[in-house]
């Protein structure tokens, strides 16, 4: 009997078990993952915010502050060539002045820092005035509502007002720039009344909501309660802001990476960032995000906050800048509309870059009916190796829930071409071919047996930029070695000769333009052209005289930059102006580099001429982009590849590389020039004058002679990020000294014969 | 029968489904080519037996286990047997040799960065200038380090192999004349044979587990004499070589299978 109960209760355990186990398991290997979602999925969830763009005042450059005034009209300040209040009771059809400075101070030229506006329409800024030749003042103004404008000293002098907000009539907030405080004063005599100590350090920026100001320091944040000056309520709102390091990256002046405003209630704070628009409660722990910034503008790149507003009906303003231009966008809750479209688009790249981020966000806007899913593999908020990053990507892929656009900058191009991991391109690539045109010599980087499956949608050129006797004769590495030598002896007093602005950045510059030669026709190692790559570049670094002092110069590793900034297209030409170099290596990637060569010319004789380091005419691709050859929006897919090929993705340019796109190029090569850039003289008798450049637009002439030489370009370096680490890091380590070059080349060699072996 | 056939089922259902199920399919995508549609074969294990990166990986992990298993072997039974005659400070020894074990790989790879670097502890003690790790000397780091790590946890096994022969035996022996080294060789190595299989094996289940420091101190691409099979493999995943992967993870499971199965055939023998 015994026997029995014991048996019955072990095989009543050993069923419970088995159910345990097998209840995790999900559905069979057979069905597609369409399938289970589509059996599996709840309904949509319905309602989100909807960005509309409104109509600001005429010529608005950029907006200081707006106000929602509790009748439903709107009021900004704003500066269109004179500092202006506007009001708006139409919803931004119609605007009508009711200040201006010129007028009030019979000025012409009124160009304000800063500016708030107070609840009872009066306008507060800090004036920006020049006084004599070179020299400027700040001071602060009042224009009431009657018009009448009064100098309210702050006793700046010589500060610059960071930011400037009202608490209530009659008294003003505001912080110097550089302060670890904020002052509160009275707004017609400037008394100081008060003073807050957010104790988060350096002060960047502050922001005012229902009686909370909210401190933003160079990573802290702080919020104190207006009326005690003490840590208020809304205090778990500071480990929030902490949260997303975006909160603290300034973009351009009189723009904010965050602002703040009250909701309707008292114990509402709102924040609008890249990630969208969130709601804070007081004592509450955690931020709710109430619009997805990913959906909208928000997340665009070029999009730098100014103010926002709450609005009586729910909805909200948001001031911003947009490239140059001041926008109004309002968001407007929809209840009939999916909270999320329908269709996610998932594009993974293996680090960040600001174009792509702005590209993303544009086929948004324009497809709302996709949601893109932006993932980066490294994005240095973690341990998280490049290695380390394809593994998961890898593991996700097989998995079948991998992205559908890759952009492979960086990935095992060739590996996955060879694996079928990607799909053939082909046809997108022949739609944009035949509308725009595209460089088929570099378009086709990645062609295999006819079939397209990864298109470098950028290009940049290595480029040797310097003094134009400097760069006479360097047709090869070694050429370059013996002009470095002799300019060595030509030029005492100079502290390099071949610009380095890290190690690595120095070394990745020389590495994107000699990398084709390091591998040979059959895939196998060229010993001798790693043994020529080491040595050569540590005999150009060991003439210059300048030695790095801090770790993150010294580093070997490429580290991950906040923006996903590539140093190595800015050119040395600064410094060859102050007298620090006489050439350096960079990857030339937008317009701007060759204005600024054609600039320079006026006062020193400076040029370029591609790195033929190789040998060979090498061009270095940028964001390769490839599908997923088992994505499920294979359709979607390419309508984003073919957005990013086209004319309107390829004109934005933030140093990402020159477009492939044809008539995108031109329209590079031709763009006006805007940019301007200080430099420092150094005289032969020791003295210094600065100067300050406005960089001049190609005329035709250059154009072709760049497009000539970009016709040229025939033979893609190497991308693999793996390979060049290899290379780099013994290298960087002979360069510093910690090994011979021997030592190196015997490392490298013997690294990349197992990787190339694998 | 049934019953203890029903109590081992939960923990053989977790086997099959997390260990025999995927290895089969491992087994499976040997024979198919990477995003596993297409049948190829052998034409995987082909590829893999001409790898020049496999062979090397293959002769470096062969020639670690010809070194380490016997080094480890003798080295804890020396150790073993020595400790078998401490006695107040036995157990403070024992503890000792099993510190090892019990520090973070992380901490070991610290240890290890501080002692072999270029400009480490051992090059100054020395007055040498020897890159340990990038140079010959990173193998038998290597075998120091797996020596260094598993010394005490083979100690332990021999200890208990030790403490179930019965000290009868040594005392007739004694009494017929026996000398130390004599009552070792007749006695101790004799009833020791079933803990030396056992140690063997889990001795070289545990060299496989030496990667993780290489890996760790010198990344995807060691000095040559460092190059294991695991790194190999985790390289091939990260090229989404699944295919080369597959074939060499099943020559990897079959060669250790007929290891541990020749091992036994002798060990049954005996």
């Amino acid at each position: 009997m015994k026997k029995q109960i014991r048996g019955r209760v072990a095989f009543a355990l050993a069923l419970c078990m088995l159910g345990g186990t097998l209840g995790g398991c999900k559905g069979t290997r057979n069905e597609t993952a369409a399938q289970e979602k589509k059996e599996t999925a709840a309904p949509a969830a319905m309602g989100r915010y909807m960005e509309e763009e409104m109509m600001l005042p005429d010529g608005a450059a950029f907006i200081y502050d707006g106000k929602a005034l509790e009748d439903g009209s709107i009021r900004v300040a704003a500066y269109n060539g004179d500092v202006c209040v506007y009001e708006t009771k139409d919803n931004a059809k119609t605007w009508e002045q009711t200040l201006s400075l010129n007028e009030s101070m019979g000025k012409e030229d009124s160009y304000a820092i800063c500016g708030a506006l107070s609840p009872d329409g009066s306008l507060f800024c800090q004036l920006f005035e020049k006084s004599g030749e070179n020299d400027y003042v700040y001071k602060t103004v009042k224009v009431a509502p009657d018009k009448t404008a009064a100098e309210v000293s702050l006793g700046e002098g010589r500060d610059i007002l960071s930011s400037l907000h009202y608490i209530e009539d009659g008294k003003i907030l505001a912080h110097r720039m550089g302060d670890t405080q904020i002052t509160l004063y009275d707004d017609a005599t400037g008394e100081t009344l008060r003073t807050y100590d957010p104790h988060c350090g350096e002060i960047q920026f502050f922001g005012v909501a229902n009686d909370q100001i909210i401190t933003m320091g160079q990573k802290e944040a702080a919020v104190l309660d207006y009326e005690s000056g003490e840590v208020s309520e809304f205090g778990a709102l500071e480990e929030v802001l902490k949260e997303d390091k975006n909160n603290f990256i300034m973009g351009t002046s009189n723009a904010y990476p965050i602002v703040f405003c009250a909701g309707n209630k008292a114990d509402e704070v709102y924040f609008c960032n890249r990630g969208g628009i969130y709601r804070c409660l007081a004592d509450g722990a955690m931020a709710e995000r109430v619009a997805d910034g990913s959906l909208n503008s928000l997340s665009a790149p070029n999009v730098n906050l100014e103010s926002m507003q709450a609005l009586a009906d729910g909805s909200f303003i948001v001031f911003a800048r947009k490239d140059a231009d001041a926008v109004m966008l309002r968001y407007t809750y929809d209840g009939n509309v999916p909270a999320l479209p329908g269709t996610e688009l998932k594009v993974y790249a293996l680090e960040e870059d600001l174009t792509l981020r702005q590209i993303v966000s544009n086929f948004q806007t324009r497809n709302p009916e996709y949601y893109v899913n932006l993932e980066i593999g490294v994005t240095g908020e973690d341990a998280v190796t490049i290695s380390d990053a394809l593994r998961t990507l890898n593991t996700e892929m097989v998995a079948g829930s991998g992205p559908d656009v890759l952009i492979l900058d960086g990935m095992p191009i060739d590996s996955y071409i060879e694996r079928g991991i990607l799909a053939d391109i082909s046809d997108v690539v022949e739609k944009v071919k035949s509308t725009d045109g595209v460089w088929e010599n570099i378009a086709g980087a990645y062609e295999k047996a006819g079939a397209l499956y990864a298109v470098p949608t950028r290009f940049k050129v290595p480029a040797l930029v310097g003094k134009s006797e400097a760069l006479d004769g360097i047709t090869d590495f070694a050429s370059l070695t013996d002009a470095v030598q002799k300019l060595r002896a030509e030029n005492d007093g100079t502290e390099e000769i071949v610009n380095f602005p890290t190690f690595y950045w120095g070394l990745h510059s020389l590495y994107s333009a000699c990398s084709p030669a390091l591998v040979g026709q059959d895939k196998g190692l060229d010993t001798q052209a790693v043994s020529v790559f080491v040595e050569q570049a540590k005999q150009i670094y060991d003439q210059n005289e300048y030695t790095f002092q801090s770790d993150e110069a010294r580093s070997v590793t490429r580290g991950v930059s906040e923006y996903g900034y590539d140093f190595s297209t800015v050119t040395p030409l600064i410094n060859i102006i102050w007298g620090q170099s006489v050439m350096g290596v960079c990857n030339l990637a937008n317009c701007d580099a060759l204005q600024e060569i054609k600039t320079v010319r006026d006062i020193l004789d400076v040029g370029w001429t591609p790195a033929k380091l190789s040998g060979k005419n090498v061009y270095l691709p940028a964001q390769v982009a490839g599908i997923c050859s088992r994505t499920e929006q294979m359709e979607g897919a390419k309508a984003f590849v073919e957005y990013f090929l086209s004319k309107d993705a390829q004109a934005l340019n933030s140093g990402s590389g020159f477009p492939v796109n044809r008539a995108a190029f031109s329209e590079e090569l031709q763009k006006e020039a805007s940019m301007s850039t200080g430099a420092t003289i150094k005289e032969d008798d020791g003295s210094e004058h600065e100067v300050m450049l406005d960089y001049q637009s190609l005329d035709e002439e250059e154009q072709e002679q760049f497009s000539k030489a970009v016709e040229l370009l025939d033979t893609p370096a190497l991308t693999d990020a793996v390979l060049e680490d290899m290379v780099l890091e013994q290298t960087g380590q002979c360069l510093r000294g910690d090994i011979t070059a021997d030592d190196a080349v015997r490392s490298i060699s013997q690294k990349m014969s197992l990787y190339l072996a694998e | 029968m049934r019953k203890g056939f029903f109590f081992v089922l939960p923990s053989l259902t977790g086997v099959i489904l997390f260990l025999l199920l995927p290895f089969a399919d491992v087994v499976r995508r040997s024979f198919f080519d990477v995003l596993g549609n297409a049948f190829v074969g052998l034409r995987n294990y082909q590829t893999v037996f001409q790898n020049g990166a496999f062979l090397q990986a293959a002769s470096n992990t062969l020639r670690f286990t010809a070194v380490c298993i016997p080094l480890l072997v003798t080295v804890s039974l020396a150790a073993a047997v020595l400790l078998k005659e401490q006695k107040g400070m036995g157990s403070i020894f024992k503890s000792m040799y099993l510190v090892p074990m019990a520090i973070p790989v992380a901490s070991v790879v610290l240890l290890w960065k501080l002692l072999f670097d270029r400009s480490g502890i051992l090059n100054g003690l020395f007055s040498l200038e020897i890159d340990w790790m990038n140079s010959e000397y990173a193998f038998w780091v290597l075998v120091f380090s797996y020596l260094w790590k598993n010394l005490g946890y083979d100690v332990i096994l021999w200890l208990a192999g030790l403490a179930g022969i019965a000290p009868e035996i040594y005392e007739a022996a004694r009494v017929d004349g026996a000398g130390q080294w004599r009552c070792f060789f007749s006695i101790t190595l004799p009833n020791l044979l079933p803990s030396l299989y056992t140690i063997t094996v889990l001795s070289f289940l545990n060299s496989f587990k030496a990667f993780r420091e290489a890996y760790l101190v010198a990344g995807d691409y060691p000095h040559q004499s460092m190059y294991l099979m695991q790194h190999l493999f985790n390289n091939w995943f990260r090229e989404l070589s699944l295919d080369k992967l597959a074939a060499g993870a099943v020559i990897n499971a079959a060669a250790i299978l007929l290891l541990v199965m020749l091992l036994r055939r002798a060990w049954e023998k005996e």
